[in-house]
């Protein structure tokens, strides 16, 4: 598979024009895939629009893709991913809500805020792990410092600025989204 | 992931030492000396403190949008991925052990019901007599229709509070009907068996057999396809899961982890050499953590752990 090699930064017309014609070319063969694996139609329509559009949005200079299905089929694979993640944390808020009592629950709203919140975060960490993600809510949200977490997560002050190192990391540098 | 260049990098290890909490005078103005020495370094600082900010704002504006929330969001975000397996083309796989996972996530049969519980979810219901249906976790009932007062026990675990009212209110399941006037009673069916226990007044137990019998409180029984059976000794239904406990008097362990299971996520399996083991106590059902540590230190037992999928309880050689 070849490398993309990002372009300048505005897409010009010739990116559209670009995605575009791959769009013709593939979008077919990419429906007829997710369709497959997600067996909704509807669903697998809009993953296939949303990669699509992913395209236009990205910074990779199309021309120059030797494999376009295959690049194609890793945009999609993500997206993939995200919808079945997206739909775990959806799955785990109902069910910690149906105990909250009635008074106290969220309007559907809320729900969609604290969704969007989570979803937006959860993809900046990737695959960032559990003890790795506590620390770095712990240092971000709660402002405390290395020595503090350690303590509250049982562990050594090292392995926790090794789990903020790698937290960093993943957070600054990981591709999002493919831009 | 990327390669940064050599000042995204240096910026990395600046904000590493930022946010330890403990940063020295001295690296403090090693920090502005690295700052000042470029203007790249500068740039690249702003963008990764962006960077970095970005994806947090969403959560920090949540006690404002959705007051209350926020405790929620942080646990969600501490829910671990299922490992990435999703490759277009590849069916996932079908063993036993996948499609119990799969069943554990979704319960199917669960989600056509016209009240039902997930895993860890108790949960209290309100028929239109009145009458109230309380489901242990992972549980189903439907509501009878047709006039007729009172439900169907799908799966799992019940306390009915059966108010005064007419028609009689009926509990029904696979191995008979429970049918009363007004009445107190806790009833758990699987597929091979029904059991009672009534707490207060009285049931009218209709068995598969056509026999009838009068219980009356305090008073147990199983039901089965072939009628009624003797109710093996500490297995009758209690309320006690109701304020999250498992009270076990010499139960078999093979039983005490059924009672267990709506509560994990992950599945338990019990090795046969273990499963008749006996076991006494109470137990959270909140914690099932805290569940299996207890037997741990009780009984002769190894607990072998794959992850937070599986847990197998063995013997201890």
């Amino acid at each position: 598979m070849s490398e993309p090699v990002p372009s300048p930064a505005m897409p010009a017309p010739p990116h559209r024009e670009a995605v575009r014609g791959l769009f013709v070319a593939h979008h077919g063969w990419l429906l007829g895939r997710l369709q497959r694996k997600l067996r909704q139609l509807a669903q697998a329509e809009d993953l296939a629009s949303e990669a699509f559009c992913q395209l236009l949005g990205s910074r990779v200079e199309l021309s120059l893709l030797r494999e376009p299905r295959a690049y194609l089929t890793r945009v999609a694979q993500n997206l993939l991913f995200q919808h079945y993640r997206a739909q775990e944390l959806e799955q785990a808020y109902l069910r910690s809500l149906a105990a909250w009592p009635e008074a106290l629950a969220p309007s559907p709203e809320e729900r969609l805020e604290v969704m969007q919140a989570v979803l937006q975060l959860d993809r900046a960490l990737g695959s960032l792990p559990v003890a790795a993600r506590a620390a770095f809510l712990m240092n971000q949200l709660d402002g405390l410092g290395y020595a503090e977490i350690a303590q509250r997560l049982g562990l050594s002050e090292r392995t926790v600025t090794r789990h903020m190192a790698q937290a960093l990391r993943q957070v600054a540098l990981a591709e999002r989204a493919f831009d | 992931m990327a390669m940064a260049d050599r000042a995204t990098e240096q910026a990395l290890d600046w904000m590493l030492v930022q946010r330890s909490g403990r940063m020295t005078a001295t690296q403090q103005e090693a920090f502005a000396q690295w700052l000042a020495s470029d203007s790249r370094h500068a740039d690249v600082w702003q963008r990764l403190q962006a960077r970095l900010a970005q994806p947090l704002a969403g959560l920090k504006a949540l006690e404002q949008r959705a007051p209350g929330q926020l405790d929620e969001a942080r646990r969600l975000l501490l829910v671990p991925r299922r490992r990435r397996a999703v490759q277009l083309g590849l069916v996932l796989g079908a063993g036993a052990l996948a499609a119990a996972l799969l069943e554990r996530q979704v319960p199917l049969a669960g989600l056509l019901a016209d009240f039902s519980t997930g895993t860890g979810e108790r949960r209290r219901f309100t028929l239109d007599d009145g009458s109230a249906i309380t489901l242990n976790a992972r549980s189903a009932a439907d509501r009878l229709g047709d006039g007729a007062r009172g439900c169907v026990l799908r799966s799992g675990e019940a306390l009915v509070e059966a108010v005064a009212g007419a028609p009689a209110f009926e509990l029904r399941t696979a191995h008979g009907r429970l049918r009363t006037a007004q009445a107190r009673f806790v009833v758990r069916t699987d597929g091979a068996a029904s059991d009672l226990t009534v707490l207060q007044q009285s049931v009218q137990c209709l068995a598969a057999d056509g026999s009838q019998r009068l219980l009356a409180a305090g008073e147990s029984l199983r039901l089965t396809a072939a009628g009624p059976q003797p109710l093996p000794a500490g297995e009758a239904p209690d309320a006690d899961w109701l304020g999250g406990w498992l009270v076990a008097e010499d139960l078999p362990l093979a039983r005490v982890v059924e009672r267990l299971q709506p509560y994990r996520a992950g599945v338990l399996q019990v090795a046969a050499s273990a499963a008749s083991l006996r076991v006494q106590g109470s137990f959270p059902l909140d914690d099932t953590e805290r569940a299996l540590r207890a037997l741990e230190e009780t009984l002769p037992l190894q607990l072998r752990r794959f992850g937070p999928l599986l847990t197998r309880i063995e013997r201890r050689a």
